[in-house]
């Protein structure tokens, strides 16, 4: 997923070998001097770094939405994502139940820079509607995750600050704050929590637009794919002001599945079922 | 007889259905609707209540690797007061083939095109199932052989359409009909082929960044008839031959969506005419300080077909879409479509709501306001109805 490693490193001759050994030395040696923000995005080009490679992945989803009285509402999803090098990943959800929604599906182009491009298959008339981009701090399907949580998470999103180490679940982690760059966003802030031995989140604090806790999301039970992916089965997202919880349980992950271009084109959404 | 056929077809689908498959599934809608007239009609039917039922089944079968699948969508309604709106219909029967580069559809098949909300002025595949609603977004299922071709610079989709549906229409003791009933057993065609003229139809379509941009080019039977009064008591369809080319775009910024459908008609019978609709939505996002999503709906829709083919000569949408984003998914559109010359008023209220995993509700409102004589909605001025749908899901 690390899109732009070309731009990163425009690695030209000798001189900018050396010149990237130096400085790839360098940050090793004065780990202390780098900046809050710099080691922010330090960590956030690691998280991407390690989960790039994984070229296409299926898997199933179970939804389950909890007001605060208890009370559950279950919704079943499929995803189909695609890795896109030098842009943001393509990503198919698709709804089996409710079955009045049943065949539902959304389309996202995610974009490293400008807005992502999202269209919604509407079964029952057979209509492909593009979305409009401000809805990124609404409710996915009426869950406390919204449209801009469950979309593809590009580095280039957020800006970031290294804030202090902390041990999770006797896991030792980094503590990162990051800004959205999108003005659109429902949040001021996020705060994340990455285990520092596998560079993966573990729980993410939300704030919203007057800077107080909205909700808090854990990730909980990873594996590991492919001797290098890791993910979560089961996220747990809270919502502090409501109450109201959305549980998103995985199975049946699956890579390098053989999906392209052509799986997430418009015209795919009218054959999904 | 066509309520034989439909049994026949649940036998059949039973049979598939045991067969070794890669995937498959059958999901079933069953619903009851009530459609309530606060007043009498405009012609000679009083009924006010009208009840009815339909059963809508899907049996969709996929073979390996998703490449290759069959789909299966019979319909059927029973109307216990007109006997035209009792009717079956096959939405869907076809097999899909997906090759590197291209895909191939055969059968029957809805098809949709176009941008705006309020007119679907470049659509033009699918009959309209008249007896249905209004609204023609109800569509009949049409045959066809499609092939569309996946490129970089768009998908080209090729339409061959051998055999023409004629259009629903309320019977006798039904309403939303003219005052004179329409007679559909005499139909006349343009054609000599009549409803074996072979139809076709290209549409190229594409993104580009911020924009979707559609062109389309049919050529064949209209879809929507002009009548011809048959001695004192009758209004029969008569289906002409048309050249149709047709532009659709869309441009998004922001909460802003920018719709444009336009077409240029080429009639047999007549000089050249175009029509054209085109206007926003804008979408506030968690208005009043809720998770609610509003949009805002303005459109204009300009037609020179004259008013003999359509209501909508130089109209105004204005509406509203409420999306309350809750568990039950509730939704709600409302709005008028003004006659900026005439002053008429077509005025609707659109709900729907799951009530829980296997139970949904849609309830509709339509209103017509000031119609005047020798307008197409004129004898519908009395028609104003509430419309109630309980649909069970299996």
């Amino acid at each position: 997923m690390l899109k732009n490693a070309k731009s990163l490193f425009p690695v030209k001759g000798m001189i900018s070998i050396i010149l990237l050994v130096f400085l790839s030395t360098a940050s090793f040696g004065t780990y202390a001097s780098a900046t809050p923000e710099e080691e922010g995005l330090r960590i956030a080009r690691e998280i991407d770094r390690r989960d790039s490679g994984f070229v296409d992945n299926t898997a199933s989803m179970k939804m389950i939405l909890r007001n605060r009285h208890g009370q559950e509402s279950k919704r079943t999803i499929r995803t189909r994502t695609l890795e896109v090098t030098g842009d943001g990943d393509k990503s198919l959800i698709i709804f089996d139940t409710p079955r009045d929604i049943k065949g539902t599906a959304f389309l996202s182009y995610t974009h490293v820079k400008g807005q992502d491009d999202q269209w919604i298959y509407l079964p029952a008339l057979k209509r492909v509607k593009r979305i409009a981009s401000n809805n990124k701090s609404g409710p996915f399907m009426g869950s406390e995750f919204a449209y801009e949580d469950i979309s593809s998470q590009e580095v280039e999103k957020y800006t970031y600050k290294y804030l202090k180490d902390d041990t999770l679940n006797g896991a030792a982690c980094f503590v990162v704050e990051r800004i959205p760059a999108d003005k659109n966003s429902g949040y001021t802030k996020q705060i994340v929590w990455i285990d520092k031995a596998k560079y993966i989140p573990e729980k993410l604090e939300y704030y919203d637009r007057k800077g107080s806790l909205l909700k808090t999301l854990t990730f909980h039970d990873y594996k590991q794919y492919l001797d290098k992916f890791w993910r979560s089965d089961r996220m747990e997202m809270i919502n502090h002001q409501t109450g109201k919880s959305t549980t998103l349980l995985y199975s049946e992950y699956k890579f390098k599945t053989g999906l392209t271009e052509k799986d997430f084109k418009q015209n795919v959404l009218k054959s999904v079922r | 007889m066509r309520y034989i056929s439909f049994i026949a077809w649940l036998f059949l689908l039973s049979i598939l259905s045991a067969l070794p498959v890669d995937s498959e599934e059958i999901s079933y809608d069953f619903s009851v609707e009530s459609r309530l007239f606060p007043n009498v009609s405009a012609y000679n039917v009083d009924d006010n209540l009208f009840g009815s039922f339909s059963a809508e089944l899907e049996y969709y079968h996929e073979w390996t690797d998703r490449n290759e699948q069959l789909v299966i969508v019979p319909f059927v309604r029973l109307d216990a007061n007109d006997g035209e709106r009792s009717h079956f219909d096959l939405r869907e029967f076809f097999w899909q083939k997906r090759f590197s580069d291209w895909d191939f559809n055969i059968g029957f098949r809805k098809v949709f095109w176009g941008q705006t909300e309020g007119l679907h002025l470049v659509d033009i595949i699918n009959q309209t199932d008249g007896v249905e609603n209004i609204d023609g977004e109800d569509k009949l299922g049409q045959p066809m052989i499609q092939a569309t071709w996946l490129t970089d610079k768009g998908t080209f989709d090729f339409f061959w359409l051998p055999y023409f549906r004629e259009r629903t229409f309320a019977g006798k003791n039904g309403r939303l009909r003219p005052l004179i009933k329409i007679n559909t057993d005499e139909t006349i065609f343009e054609s000599d082929a009549e409803e074996w003229h072979q139809d076709w139809a290209l549409r190229w379509y594409h993104t580009l960044g911020q924009f979707d941009i559609g062109l389309s080019y049919f050529e064949g039977t209209e879809r929507q008839p002009l009548f011809t009064q048959s001695g004192q008591f009758e209004l029969v369809p008569y289906y002409y031959q048309t050249k149709r080319l047709g532009v659709d775009l869309l441009y998004i910024s922001g909460g802003w969506i920018w719709k444009l459908e336009a077409l240029s008609i080429d009639a047999s019978f007549d000089d050249r005419k175009h029509a054209f609709t085109g206007g926003f939505e804008y979408t506030l996002v968690g208005v009043f300080d809720s998770q609610y999503d509003l949009g805002l709906l303005g459109e204009y829709m300009y037609d020179d077909r004259g008013k003999t083919f359509t209501p909508f000569e130089h109209d105004l949408l204005l509406g509203g879409r409420l999306s309350f984003n809750n568990i039950s998914g509730t939704d709600l559109l409302g709005g008028l479509i003004i006659d900026t010359e005439i002053g008429s008023v077509l005025a609707f209220v659109e709900m729907g709501t799951r009530l829980n995993d296997w139970w949904s509700l849609d309830i509709e409102f339509r209103g017509f306001f000031n119609q005047e004589r020798g307008e197409l909605l004129y004898d519908l001025r009395d028609d104003d109805l509430f419309q109630f749908q309980l649909t069970r899901h299996m």
